[in-house]
C-alpha cells in the first residue's frame, strides 16, 4: 500500500493546481468536477457551527504539536464535509488545504481518509483537464491572436546577468538557496527543499549565468538522501509552469505564457517524459504561428539583442 | 496539425561529425533527434556541426536539446556548430536566444572552422 500511495502523492501537487484552474472556470463546473463527486460519496454535512476559516486556524495551531498527526486526515475530512454545507469557495480551499498536508507530510497521505479522498476527486478533476485542454488551445489562439504587437515583443526580452549587478546577484541567490537548503534539509523539511529549488530553477534556468552545475549538485545530493527527489522535482516544475501557462491563457497574460513556454523548453531540454511535454509543444506552435503571421519575427530579434 | 516528420543523415569527416534533420522538431520528433545526438557524442563524435538546411520548424523541444547536446559536448571537451539554418529556424533560435551560445554559419565550412 505505501508503494501505491508514494505514486499518488506524485499527482497531489497536479490536483491543487486543477482545483485552481476549475476555480476560474465558473460555479457549475467547480459544481460538477469536485462538489457532485464528493456529495455523491457521501461527504456533505451541514451539522457544523463553526466556519472552515476557523475549523483550518485551529487545525494549523494544533498541528505545531507533533502529537496532532494522526489526527489531522480524518479532521481535513471533516472540514471538508462541513465546508460543503458553507459554500464553493470554502470547499475550495478546504480541498486544497488536504491536498497539501497530503502533500507534505507521508504520514498524512497514508491515510485511509487521503486515500478516498484522492479516489473520489482525481478522475472527474481529470475529466475536466481534458476537456478543458482543448478550449486552452483555442483561448490561446485568441489571445494571442488579439495582443498587441509591443505585448508579444517583451515577453521575449531576456534577463540579463551576465554583467555588473546582475552576476552578483546571481551568485549571492545560489549562495542563498545552498544555504537554506543546508537548514531545510537539516529539519527533514524534503518538501521545503524542492520548492527552494524549483523556484530557483523556474526563475534563472534561462539566463546566461544560470549555475546548473550548483543546481545539479544539489539535486544529486537530495536524490542519495531521498530517493525519487528528483523526478519528482521535475514532475513539480512541469506542474508549475503548465499551471502558469493555463492561468495566464485564461487570464491573456500572453506575456506570462510566452516566458513560460520558454523557460520549459531550457528546463526539460526535450525531455518527452516530461509532465505536459505534448500539450505545451501544441501551443508553442499556435504561438509561432502567429509570429509569423503578424510578421513580427523582425521586430522579436531586435527585441533579443536588446536594439 | 498532422504530426511532424523528422529524417536524419550523418556523416563523419575529418572528425568532424555533421547532423543533417530534414522536416520538423518538434515534442513528437525530439526523441528521434535526441537519439542521434546521444548516439554519436557516445561513440566518441565531440566536434558536431548540425546542418539546419533541411529544418523547416524547432520547437523549444529541439533547442532544449541543442542546449542539453552543448552542456554534455562541453564536459567531454567538445564543441558544436550550426549551419544553414533556415531563416524561420534561424528566427526561432535567436529569439529563444540559443544563437548566442552557438553561432549560426552561413555554410558548413564556416561551421567546420567552429569545432
Amino acid at each position: 500500500m505505501e508503494e501505491k500511495v508514494k505514486t499518488r502523492t506524485g499527482y497531489v501537487l497536479e490536483m491543487v493546481k486543477n482545483i485552481r484552474i476549475l476555480a476560474l472556470n465558473g460555479k457549475n463546473n467547480f459544481r460538477k468536477y469536485l462538489f457532485d463527486p464528493l456529495y455523491e460519496a457521501g461527504w456533505y454535512n451541514d451539522t457544523s457551527r463553526q466556519s472552515t476559516v476557523k475549523l483550518i486556524e485551529r487545525m494549523k495551531e494544533q498541528e505545531r504539536d507533533p502529537s496532532f498527526i494522526h489526527t489531522i486526515a480524518p479532521q481535513c475530512k471533516r472540514l471538508i464535509c462541513y465546508s460543503m454545507a458553507e459554500g464553493l469557495s470554502a470547499l475550495g480551499n478546504s480541498s486544497i488545504f488536504f491536498l497539501e498536508k497530503i502533500q507534505w507530510d507521508q504520514r498524512v497521505s497514508l491515510s485511509s481518509e487521503s486515500i478516498e479522498f484522492t479516489d473520489i476527486i482525481m478522475p472527474p478533476l481529470n475529466e475536466f483537464m481534458k476537456m478543458n485542454s482543448e478550449n486552452n488551445e483555442k483561448l490561446f489562439t485568441e489571445a494571442v491572436a488579439s495582443a498587441k504587437k509591443d505585448e508579444i515583443l517583451t515577453a521575449f526580452v531576456p534577463v540579463r546577468l551576465s554583467s555588473g549587478g546582475g552576476k552578483i546577484k546571481l551568485d549571492s541567490e545560489i549562495k542563498r538557496l545552498y544555504n537554506n537548503i543546508q537548514i531545510a534539509s537539516k529539519y527533514q523539511n524534503i518538501p521545503k527543499c524542492m520548492k527552494l529549488l524549483s523556484t530557483y530553477i523556474i526563475q534563472y534556468s534561462d539566463n546566461d549565468d544560470y549555475a546548473r552545475g550548483d543546481v545539479e549538485k544539489l539535486i544529486d545530493a537530495m536524490t542519495k538522501r531521498e530517493p525519487g527527489f528528483d523526478t519528482d522535482l521535475k514532475n513539480t516544475m512541469a506542474i508549475d509552469l503548465y499551471y502558469r501557462i493555463r492561468k495566464s491563457v485564461h487570464s491573456g497574460e500572453i506575456r506570462t505564457t510566452i516566458q513560460a513556454i520558454r523557460k520549459y523548453g531550457y528546463i526539460f531540454e526535450g525531455d518527452s517524459s516530461a509532465k505536459h511535454f505534448y500539450d505545451i509543444d501544441r501551443l508553442e506552435r499556435i504561438l509561432y504561428k502567429i509570429i509569423t503571421e503578424k510578421d513580427l519575427w523582425k521586430e522579436l530579434k531586435k527585441e533579443s539583442r536588446g536594439q | 496539425m498532422g504530426e511532424a516528420l523528422l529524417k536524419i543523415s550523418e556523416s563523419v569527416n575529418d572528425g568532424i561529425c555533421v547532423i543533417t534533420p530534414s522536416g520538423d522538431i518538434d515534442a513528437h520528433t525530439a526523441p528521434q533527434f535526441k537519439e542521434a545526438i546521444e548516439k554519436n557524442i557516445a561513440s566518441g563524435n565531440i566536434r558536431i556541426v548540425f546542418d539546419f538546411s533541411s529544418l523547416n520548424y524547432i520547437s523549444s523541444a529541439g533547442i532544449g536539446l541543442l542546449n542539453a547536446a552543448l552542456n554534455s559536448l562541453k564536459g567531454k571537451g567538445g564543441k558544436m556548430s550550426i549551419a544553414c539554418a533556415t531563416p524561420s529556424v534561424n528566427d526561432t533560435l535567436e529569439v529563444m536566444y540559443f544563437t548566442r551560445k552557438v553561432p549560426v554559419r552561413k555554410n558548413i565550412d564556416s561551421a567546420k572552422k567552429d569545432v
